[in-house]
Order: C-alpha cells, then sequence, then structure tokens
C-alpha cells in the first residue's frame, strides 16, 4: 500500500508540472500587454520598459515560468494587476468559502446519488425505480446555475425563507451559515447526484449479477447485509471514479454557481479576475483549481487501493 | 448516399418507437424546426429595442414579457435556440470529427503516436470540460465561434479515446486480421471494418456531447464569458435577468425553462440512443 | 425417509410476454449420508432445479411454478424466505463452479468463512478464528493461519474451490449441494477436490447432491444417478445399475459419448443434433430428434413420457420404448 501510494503520489508529477505550464502561458496568449495594464493608460514608453523588466517579462518564457512556479510552489503569486493586493491573500481570503461549499456539495452528492440509486437497483423495474430514472434524467437536463436561480426566485424572493446570496460565518453563526448555504449546495449537488444515483444503479444492478452475491446469500445472510457487506462494496469501486470525476466537475460548477449566489468564494473571483484581464489571480486560482483536480484524482485513485486488494497487488499496473 | 439516408430513417423510426426517444426526440425535434424557421415564428425582432415598452410583464402583445431595454422576450428565447444548436453541432461536429480521426490513427498504428495522442487526451480529460473551454475562452476571447470552437477542443479528447478503445477492440476480431493479412488498403479497412463498427458508441458520445456543449455554453454566457450580446441566448439572458428578479422574473424563468427543456429533451435523446445501439450503461463517465 | 425430499417441481422463466418451462415435473429424494449425483448437458435444468429448490434463483425472470420439497419435515418451497435462511448454509449448503467469480474479490477467504458462521452462530471473535483455521484444515489448505488472510485473487483455482467447500462446511450441514464443483479446474485438481468431497462425507456423514455433465466423474463418487434432458428427469437409478444397463436412449447416449478405459472402445459416438434450448423443446418425448429408437413414431412426437419402471427400487425411466432397446442390446 505505501509502495504504492508513493507510485501514484510521484507519478502526478509531471501532470502538475505541465498544468502549471498552459495555465502559466496564457498570460502569454491572452491580447494584451499585462505590463502596459500593470503600468496604467498614462505611462510614458520608459515606465512600461520599467514596469515590464520588474515584473521580469523581459526574459526568457521558460526562465518566467521557472520562477513564478518556484514562488507559486511557496505560496506568492506576485500582486494584484488590479488591486496590488498580494494575490495569496485574496486567495486565503476567499478559500474557505468555497472549501466549504464544495465539501458539502459533494458530501450530499454523494449520499443522495448513492442511496437512491443502490435503492432503485434493489427495487429494479418498479415504480420506485422508474421515478428515479426518470427524476435523474431530468435532474441531469436542469443546469446548476438554473436551479440556483430558481431557488432564489423561490425560496428568497417569493416565500422569503432563505437568503438570495451571500454567505455566513460557519464557526459564528452556523445556523445562518447553512440557511446561506442550503440553496447553492442544492443547486451544484443536484446534477452530480444524479450522474452518480443512474451510475450507482447501473454498477448495483451489475454486480448483483454475479455469483459470489449467490454465495453470500446461500450462508443464510439476510438480504441487507448481502447488499452493505457485498454487493454496494464490489459497486463502489466503479462508483468512486465517477465520484471523483463529478467531484471536479463540482469545482468547475462552483465557479458559475458562486456566481450565481455571490457566494465569495474562489469561483467567483476567478470570474471577476477574467472580467478584469487581471491575469495574475486568474492564473493563480486556475492553478489552485488545477492543483485541486489532480489531488481528487490521487485520494480516488488510493481509496481505490484501499478498498480493492487486487489494485492495491498490481501497483497500479 | 442513399445507404446513410434510409438507415438515418431507419434510427429515426427506431428512435420514436422507443419511449425515452419518443419524448427526447420530440423536444429536440421541435428546437430544431424552431431554430430553422425562426425568423417566420418569432413575432418581434430579437434586437428590436422599444423604448417605451420595457420590462413589461407577459400580455397578449408579448406572450413572456420584455426585458430592460424593451426587447421581445419570447423572440429572444426563440431565437437563442440557434446559438445553442450551433454551439452544440459545432462542439459534436468539429471535435468529433477530429477526435474520430486521431482515435482511428492511433487505435490503429499504435506507435509513439498513439501514446502521445493519448497522454494528451488523458491530460485534458483530467479536468472537467467547462474549465478546459474556460481557458481557451480566455485566450480566444468570448464569442459565439470562439466558445464553440473552445467546446470542440474540449471535447475532441472524449472521442479519440472512445474511438481508439472500439478500433483496439475490433481490430483483434478475425474478419480484420484477415484483412490485414490479405494485403487490403489500409484505408479500405479503416473505412469498411473500423469506422463502421465504433459508430454506435460514438454517435452515443455525440449526442452527450450536444447536451455537455450546450450546458457549457450556457454556463460561460451567464458569466459573460460566452456569448455575447447582442446575439440571444439562454445563459446571457439569464445574467442579464439577474438584476431584475424581483420586478421582472419572467425574464429568468423563459430562457431557463427553454434551456432546461432543451437538455433534458437530449439527455432522454441519448438514453434512447444507447439503449437501441446497445452501447453499456456503464460508459456514462459523466463528463 | 428422506432427508431431503423435492417432488414435481417446476420452474418457468420469463422470456418476452410469455413463459418457458425449464425444469419440468422433477422429482427427486436424497438420503441422509447419501451422495447423489444429477447428471445432463448444460441447459438441462439440473442446475437451476436444485438451486431453485434453495430459493437461489434470480425472481424474476424465473419462477417456481409448482411443486414441493420437503427438508426435514417442512416444505422450502412455501417457507418464509426468513425461515429459509435459518437452515441456508446451516443445515444444507452448496458450492459453486467458478470459485473466482463466487467468492467476493474485497474480502480476505477467512473474512468470508468467518461470515458463514457467523451468519448462524453468535461466537466470539477468537471461537471463530479458530473454527476458520479447522475449516481450512479439513479442506487441506496447507498454512491454514496464514492462507485465512488471503484474498481470493491470491490463492489458485483449486485452492478458491477449497475455500468454497470450506464456507459450505462452516455450520455442519446435513446437506451440500456441489453444482459442477470441478468444472473450472484441471483434471489433477479435480480428482483432489472429489477426494475432499468423499473425506466429508465419509468423516462428518453428510449428504451431498453432485451436480455434473460428466457422468464419469458421478459413476465413481455417487451411489445414485438421476439423468436430465431439456429440463426432465429421464432416467434414474443405482449408479451401478444405471452403468451396467442404462434405460433410456440419451443415458446410452451419454455413455457412448465419454471415454471410458473400460469399455475398451475405440471411438466416441458422439450423441447427435444439439440439446433444445427453453421454449423451443420438441413436442412428445423432447428426445426424440436425436432418439435412435425414434424411428419416425407418433408417439413419440405426441406423447410426453413419464417416468416408469421398478418404483420400489428407484430404478426408473421417461421412455416409450426403452424395453425394445434392451432387447436389442443383451
Amino acid at each position: 500500500m505505501l509502495k504504492y501510494s508513493a507510485l501514484r503520489i510521484l507519478k502526478s508529477l509531471p501532470v502538475v508540472l505541465i498544468s502549471a505550464f498552459v495555465v502559466f502561458s496564457i498570460m502569454l496568449l491572452v491580447p494584451g500587454d499585462p505590463a502596459l495594464m500593470r503600468a496604467g493608460p498614462d505611462a510614458t514608453p520608459v515606465e512600461v520598459a520599467a514596469v515590464r523588466q520588474e515584473m521580469g517579462l523581459d526574459r526568457p518564457f521558460v526562465e518566467q515560468f521557472g520562477r513564478w512556479f518556484v514562488l507559486a510552489v511557496r505560496g506568492d503569486f506576485g500582486k494584484s494587476f488590479v488591486s496590488r493586493v498580494p494575490v495569496s491573500e485574496l486567495i486565503a481570503n476567499r478559500l474557505p468559502a468555497t472549501l466549504q461549499l464544495a465539501t458539502l456539495a459533494v458530501f450530499v452528492a454523494a449520499l443522495a446519488g448513492i442511496v437512491s440509486g443502490v435503492f432503485a437497483a434493489t427495487r429494479a423495474r418498479s415504480r420506485a425505480d422508474w421515478g428515479i430514472s426518470v427524476g435523474a434524467a431530468v435532474t441531469i437536463g436542469i443546469p446548476d446555475f438554473w436551479l440556483g436561480t430558481l431557488g432564489i426566485l423561490v425560496f428568497a424572493v417569493w416565500l422569503g425563507v432563505l437568503p438570495p446570496g451571500g454567505n455566513a460565518d460557519l464557526f459564528g453563526d452556523p445556523l445562518l451559515a447553512l440557511q446561506h448555504l442550503a440553496l447553492p449546495v442544492i443547486a451544484l449537488a443536484a446534477r452530480p447526484a444524479a450522474v452518480l444515483s443512474r451510475f450507482t444503479r447501473a454498477a448495483v444492478l451489475d454486480v448483483a449479477r454475479e455469483e459470489m452475491v449467490w454465495t453470500a446469500r446461500a450462508k443464510g445472510l439476510p438480504e441487507w447485509r448481502v447488499i452493505t457487506r457485498h454487493i454496494v462494496p464490489n459497486a463502489l469501486i466503479p462508483i468512486l471514479t465517477v465520484l471523483a470525476v463529478q467531484f471536479g466537475q463540482m469545482l468547475a460548477a462552483a465557479v458559475v454557481v458562486e456566481t450565481v449566489f455571490a457566494w465569495p468564494g474562489l469561483g467567483s473571483l476567478l470570474v471577476g479576475s477574467i472580467l478584469g484581464r487581471d491575469y495574475s489571480v486568474v492564473q493563480a486560482v486556475m492553478l489552485m483549481l488545477v492543483v485541486a483536480f489532480i489531488l481528487i484524482n490521487l485520494i480516488a485513485d488510493l481509496l481505490y487501493a484501499r478498498l480493492d486488494p487486487r489494485i492495491r497487488a498490481g501497483l497500479g499496473k | 448516399m442513399n445507404g446513410i439516408a434510409s438507415s438515418s430513417l431507419l434510427m429515426i423510426r427506431r428512435i420514436f418507437a422507443h419511449p425515452m426517444g419518443r419524448v427526447g426526440g420530440s423536444i429536440v425535434l421541435f428546437f430544431l424546426v424552431v431554430a430553422l424557421f425562426v425568423p417566420l415564428l418569432a413575432p418581434f425582432d430579437p434586437a428590436f429595442q422599444d423604448a417605451d415598452n420595457e420590462l413589461v410583464p407577459p400580455d397578449l402583445t408579448h406572450w413572456l414579457g420584455t426585458d430592460q431595454f424593451g426587447r421581445d422576450v419570447l423572440s429572444r428565447v426563440l431565437y437563442a435556440s440557434q446559438a445553442a444548436i450551433i454551439v452544440g453541432c459545432t462542439a459534436s461536429i468539429l471535435g468529433g470529427s477530429v477526435g474520430v480521426l486521431v482515435g482511428l490513427l492511433a487505435g490503429y498504428f499504435q506507435s509513439w503516436v498513439d501514446t502521445l495522442a493519448m497522454r494528451a487526451a488523458d491530460m485534458i480529460l483530467a479536468f472537467p470540460g467547462l474549465l478546459v473551454a474556460l481557458l481557451f475562452v480566455i485566450v480566444l476571447g468570448p464569442g459565439l465561434l470562439t466558445v464553440s470552437v473552445a467546446l470542440a477542443i474540449a471535447s475532441t479528447p472524449i472521442f479519440a479515446r472512445i474511438t481508439r478503445a472500439s478500433v483496439l477492440q475490433i481490430k483483434q476480431r478475425e474478419y480484420v486480421l484477415a484483412a490485414i493479412q490479405f494485403g487490403s488498403p489500409t484505408g479500405w479497412i479503416m473505412r469498411q471494418h473500423l469506422l463502421r463498427n465504433c459508430a454506435s458508441p460514438i454517435i452515443v458520445q455525440a449526442s452527450l456531447i450536444i447536451g455537455i456543449s450546450v450546458l457549457a455554453e450556457s454556463g460561460l454566457s451567464f458569466l459573460g464569458l460566452g456569448i455575447q450580446p447582442p446575439t440571444a441566448s439562454w445563459g446571457l439572458m439569464l445574467n442579464e435577468s439577474r438584476g431584475f428578479l424581483y420586478d421582472a422574473p419572467w425574464l429568468a424563468l423563459a430562457p431557463g425553462f427553454a434551456l432546461s427543456l432543451f437538455l433534458i429533451g437530449l439527455v432522454f435523446l441519448s438514453d434512447a440512443l444507447r439503449d437501441i445501439l446497445d452501447v453499456g450503461d456503464l460508459v456514462e463517465a459523466g463528463r | 425417509m428422506a432427508l431431503l425430499d423435492v417432488r414435481n417441481l417446476s420452474v418457468d422463466a420469463r422470456r418476452g410476454q410469455r413463459d418457458a418451462r425449464i425444469v419440468d415435473d422433477v422429482s427427486f429424494a436424497l438420503g441422509a449420508g447419501e451422495m447423489l449425483g444429477i447428471v445432463g448437458e448444460s441447459g438441462s435444468g439440473k442446475s437451476v432445479s436444485v438451486r431453485a429448490v434453495l430459493g437461489l434463483i434470480p425472481m424474476p425472470p424465473l419462477r417456481i411454478a409448482g411443486g414441493t420439497a420437503e427438508f426435514e419435515g417442512r416444505d422450502l418451497l412455501r417457507m418464509s424466505a426468513r425461515e429459509r435462511r435459518g437452515i441456508l448454509g446451516r443445515r444444507i449448503s452448496i458450492v459453486f463452479q467458478d470459485p473466482l467469480a463466487a467468492l467476493n474479490p474485497l474480502m480476505t477467504v477467512g473474512d468470508q468463512i468467518a461470515e458463514a458462521i457467523q451468519a448462524h452462530a453468535r461466537l466470539p471473535q477468537a471461537a471463530v478464528d479458530g473454527h476458520v483455521v479447522e475449516l481450512l484444515n479439513a479442506v487441506r489448505i496447507p498454512n491454514a493461519a496464514g492462507r485465512a488472510r488471503s484474498y481470493p485473487h491470491e490463492l489458485s483455482g483449486g485452492m478458491r474451490q477449497r475455500v468454497l467447500i470450506a464456507i459450505a462446511l462452516a455450520n455442519d450441514p446435513a446437506v451440500i449441494i456441489a453444482d459442477e464443483p470441478t468444472t473450472a479446474l484441471d483434471v489433477t485438481i479435480q480428482a483432489q477436490i472429489m477426494r475432499i468431497f468423499r473425506d466429508i462425507r465419509r468423516t462428518r456423514g453428510c449428504a451431498i447432491v453432485l451436480i455434473s455433465h460428466d457422468l464419469g466423474l458421478i459413476a465413481e463418487n455417487c451411489d445414485r444417478v438421476q439423468v436430465m434432458y431439456a429440463g426432465r428427469v429421464v432416467e434414474t437409478g443405482t449408479v451401478s445399475d444405471v452403468l451396467r444397463e442404462p434405460l433410456h436412449p440419451y443415458t446410452r447416449g451419454l455413455m457412448e459419448a465419454r471415454p471410458d478405459q473400460d469399455l475398451q472402445r475405440a471411438q466416441l459416438t458422439p450423441i447427435r443434433g444439439r440439446p433444445p434450448t427453453a421454449g423451443q423443446i420438441p413436442p412428445g418425448c423432447a428426445f426424440h430428434p436425436r432418439c435412435d429408437l425414434y424411428r419416425g413414431r407418433e408417439r413419440c412426437e405426441r406423447e410426453t413420457p413419464v417416468l416408469r419402471g421398478d418404483a420400489a427400487a428407484g430404478r426408473l425411466a421417461a421412455c416409450h420404448y426403452f424395453d425394445e432397446a434392451n432387447r436389442g442390446s443383451s
């Protein structure tokens, strides 16, 4: 297990480097000169050249990347072009809100998706199964930001029971914070939950056909034990892949959903920075997201190995 | 050509024989008709700003009301189906052609090209499509064309991977091995045997990609990073409605329902296609 | 008095809109400590009929259409699922064909055996662990304590099959059903596994039903044999009787199709044609299209033959004309 983990972690390092390189390259490809933007519209050519030198933009591209990456690893992303605040500070202010939203949403999606999927599979071809299937198909068709907007309309504008946006301190006033979280979490979790529910149903039905399930029944085990100890753990391995993919999707979707709810997280920071052409912030947030995806995949792979002794033995092929 | 026409006709017949396909097919067909004939169907010019009739609630003249510039919401919702269909089809046709070609070559020749292409595909697939598209949009700038291209690029590796996997499987079949052994021309083998036999997963994937792309486009447009005004797009309309949720909820409701209906139709349609073409239901990695 | 007495069991399979009968009017009785063989080609219903008795078939699409299965005075087919669970794995166990598919890949074999014990008994963990090691020893797995911590993929096919047998033995059952237990294994391992079954029977006195397509395997191991074809029993009797003088033309065909040194035959004679698939079973005697005794006779096409013969001795066959064949051969 230890050797597997070490190998898997080593394997993800080049991916981090390449993604970081791609993210950094945006800077060069975007229209407009960052030095010109930083120096402001009234700057003289000499001043612009000075800024360019200060930002290191006159150096070879690879050297620029190297410097940026080394500093980024240490948590230094430079300063915002626009507000001149250190980017790390901006991120530190926004990260907790996104983490709260994303972790809660992934938890809700996993719980709702897996439970409803297992339920549907155990009652395959019943009315309840049919209802869950159609419900999931419809939910997959509803965009998260539209569900969020609809939620605001119904619960904030018409019923007035939930706040239309913003967040609250989770540790200072948990109840108020949860009220603020409710709609964004549901908007973010609904689609992944539906995808997961459908997949879980298929995976459970797949495992349920295997002979080992009959071995378990032949032991005289009650059906719930057959399901929880044999069917679900075996179905969980493919489900975990989908959950990891959905978690990644959710982080990307959070960019949109945070904007709907004026949620002060990384996503709305990213959108604001893109619109404001604040590319040092864009780079930093993009890099954070990219590293988050790689981490999610890494954790999923390590979890597989934890769950499946065959992968542990194969050292991940 | 006749063969393709008759087999597509058969396909459509089978879609409408399938209970989910009937619902999904009708919805998608409805939007296709709307997109094609929208100049005849829309009661107003979608860009016409009627300064005397701003934020009018739904009435007999403006069935779905007007927006803050006095534009007719119904006309804009109808016109927006064009943008959605253009983006969806471009992404799946452009991304599909490039991806299938790459996957076909990679799977057939299996040299370093294969390794390189698949590593690149894995790399892109490690990240959610929306984010990949966002990256490209940042570089290329917003707009209908760039969004379509960005989403096509984001979907290319999916097609490449699926095609390659099918090719690897089919290549092992005896008739293909025999054809290779007897020195049949490579291009002919690819067209005759490989492409024809991996059509099913590709078709299902293409239908999924249309939905994913329309969803991504509406998301980008909602952020103001996608389709730009004055072009009508459901996502953009939802974005513009944000300031008027209290006073003019119809501005959000109309495009939101149209977008959801179209996407739900696509989900049902691809589910039906999956059933009809007998592509396993575990392929849904849910990108 | 039979330990397990199955009478007139029928099982239907749902195919599209209509039902196809895949097990038709099957009866068999198993005495305490007896070893009964059920032989037939794949699709003959031999496995389904026995699994149906234990409720170990997917329902739907399958459905028990009739019959009784008395075990220790109670009907297995009419008891509640809960009652049946109390018997399964405790009084009656089953060993499946493909040991890799039949074991949970995510649990150690020790845990899987322990689960079988704990399904019916509350014991302290140490006692369970000790029992697991005993069972692994009983099926002759070397280094039992160490092997208990192995996962199925770490064991060979033969070892996995022993683990399945250990699971079946966990609660010292009165009946073990061995459903093609050696089909997935090679011949030398097959002999070892059969020796374990014979040992179990000798030392524990439990009755065994051996399901196989291999008449030779049954001949070597069983007391009585039941031959099945297209969902019906076509012949039954003691192994020695049946082998000495097969009554049904199908049994005769099976014997001739079997490589057997004792008979010193130069060549094998396969049965011509193919076994019918469920839902397309010929009317009348299901075997008539492949039968040597048929000779175009209308009775074979129209009338399904019932088991007849010496009921007291349990020597029966379902053929209208088996007397002819006997006259012909002797």
